[in-house]
């Protein structure tokens, strides 16, 4: 046997599964050539040190976002009307906002004094769009949580043909705090708060009137939004009114949760098994007349 | 012969069929870090290797039903983060550049040049030896066709048979092109401990 038939037959040889003739030919070949020699050792010591390649650990997550991509896609193929629709509202609601601040910037509002530009050195933002049809508010908070005196800064813009007025208290400040809210523009205020120590989530309700109707909403708003926390959760949650299992539910999952018209007085208990916040939710809402939709932003509960 | 998969795989494997997206999740958690790491040897690096196992999963979701109960799991997955390597290179192929180290290899039946890749380099797998470096740029300059059944054989361990199984090629032709790997594999990796 020569250097090129060893080399032809080289696998077989080392995994030996040649025909004897031929192993015993290779054999020989390999005690008198020092090149296919050194080569077989060669290929024998192969496998042991790709083996010892190391290999990075599957990343944070992985499994959590191959799953949430599978529901989004069984969404998709289910309600393809329905986030067309979605999309659809989502934009307009993007182009009025920024007619509204092209507006404002063009006519500043200077009789009152509570109200400021919204923006400027914000570190936190939650934007929570209002998926039903109009009068409808539409509110994007920033809360500036480092700053010595932490505030958030507030617009609220009425998507209605008539003014309204809004009444917002925040878990942690005793004070309520009153806005005019002229139709169709971006009002700006700012309120001081008192974070509450060891919570991570801000409640705010809202109390808003347009015309000759009320609205009461409910936004938790986590704190921290960038800080990660597992997808998928177990733990039980003894029957709770909504909002405050909703507040549960935001802080654990570190996610926004927006409540509007919902029953108050409704108790509901929250025990996921290894599931989303949104299947936990959805669980839990069955038999409250409550709906749950998920947005970009954050869950959104509506009692209508 | 083949048994097919275990008795609580092939219960997972039913409920995926009928859309238990749990049931699949499970079956997820299983084989993520083999399906991972056989995308992370194949492309060489994580981001990439994150983006096919990910798409692999996918792909097997959307297809389980046609999955043959007869077969395993694990094959049938290896199976599929192969074709997504292999459909990822035909895509990004015109994006890339062509390597100053191409190699054609003539006892190739395809003729196949090796393609240099501008995203992440052997570096963001942390390897920590200049051995395990060398190791890793060999493998790297292999054809794509031949990497792929010297990482399936040498170190996700598969047999012959599962190799015939997951690449879909004659068993002679496996052989030869492992052969082909191994000591192309031997010859650089010999070459650069000589030059060195």
């Amino acid at each position: 046997m020569d250097c090129t038939t060893w080399r032809e037959c080289a696998s077989d040889h080392i995994d030996g599964t040649l025909p004897a003739k031929l192993a015993r030919e290779a054999d020989a070949h390999v005690q008198n050539c020092i090149e296919c020699a050194a080569d077989m050792a060669g290929i024998k010591s192969l496998s042991e040190d790709l083996a010892a390649l190391q290999t990075p650990d599957v990343p944070l997550y992985f499994s959590d976002n191959i799953l949430s991509k599978i529901e989004a896609q069984r969404i998709a193929a289910k309600e393809p009307w329905w986030r067309a629709a979605r999309l659809g509202i989502t934009t307009t609601l993007a182009g009025a906002t920024v007619a509204s601040f092209v507006w404002m910037q063009m006519h500043p509002v200077v009789d009152a004094p509570n109200r400021i530009r919204a923006g400027a050195g914000g570190t936190r933002r939650a934007v929570l769009p209002a998926p039903v049809v109009a009068p409808v508010l539409n509110t994007r908070w920033m809360l500036h949580a480092d700053a010595a005196r932490p505030t958030y800064d507030i617009e609220l813009m009425l998507l209605s043909k008539s003014a309204g007025t809004a009444k917002c208290t925040i878990s942690g400040d005793p004070h309520a705090y009153r806005f005019t809210l002229a139709p169709g523009v971006a009002n700006h205020f700012r309120i001081p708060i008192s974070l509450v120590q060891n919570e991570n989530i801000a409640t705010v309700n809202i109390q808003w009137t347009s015309g000759d109707t009320t609205h009461k909403r409910t936004e938790h708003h986590p704190l921290s939004p960038e800080t990660p926390t597992p997808r998928r959760q177990s733990f039980g949650i003894r029957d709770l009114p909504i909002a405050d299992a909703a507040r549960e539910v935001s802080s654990r999952y570190n996610i926004p949760i927006t409540l509007e018209d919902f029953p108050e007085t409704t108790r509901i208990r929250v025990s996921p098994i290894h599931a989303t916040a949104e299947e936990a939710l959805t669980s839990a809402l069955t038999n409250t007349g409550c709906t749950l939709v998920t947005t970009p932003d954050g869950l959104y509960i509506s009692g209508k | 012969m083949r048994s097919g998969p275990p008795p609580d795989e092939r219960s997972l494997i039913e409920r995926s069929c009928k859309g238990d997206v749990h049931a699949y999740d499970v079956l997820v958690r299983r084989y993520e870090r083999i399906m991972y790491q056989l995308a992370v040897r194949l492309t060489g690096n994580t981001d990439d290797a994150a983006d096919i196992a990910q798409e692999a999963f996918i792909r097997g979701w959307n297809h389980i039903k046609a999955f043959r109960r007869e077969a395993m799991f694990s094959t049938w997955m290896h199976r599929i983060v192969v074709n997504v390597f292999l459909d990822h290179r035909k895509k990004n192929r015109n994006k890339k550049h062509i390597s100053l180290e191409q190699s054609i290899d003539a006892n190739q039946e395809a003729t196949t040049m090796d393609i240099a890749d501008t995203a992440a380099g052997p570096e963001a797998l942390a390897l920590e030896t200049e051995q395990q470096r060398e190791l890793h740029n060999a493998l790297m300059d292999l054809p794509e066709a031949q990497r792929t059944l010297m990482v399936l054989f040498h170190i996700q361990e598969k047999t012959y048979e599962e190799l015939v199984e997951i690449t879909g090629l004659p068993l002679g032709t496996v052989k030869s092109r492992l052969n082909r790997a191994r000591l192309a594999m031997r010859d650089r990796l010999g070459k650069r401990n000589s030059d060195s």
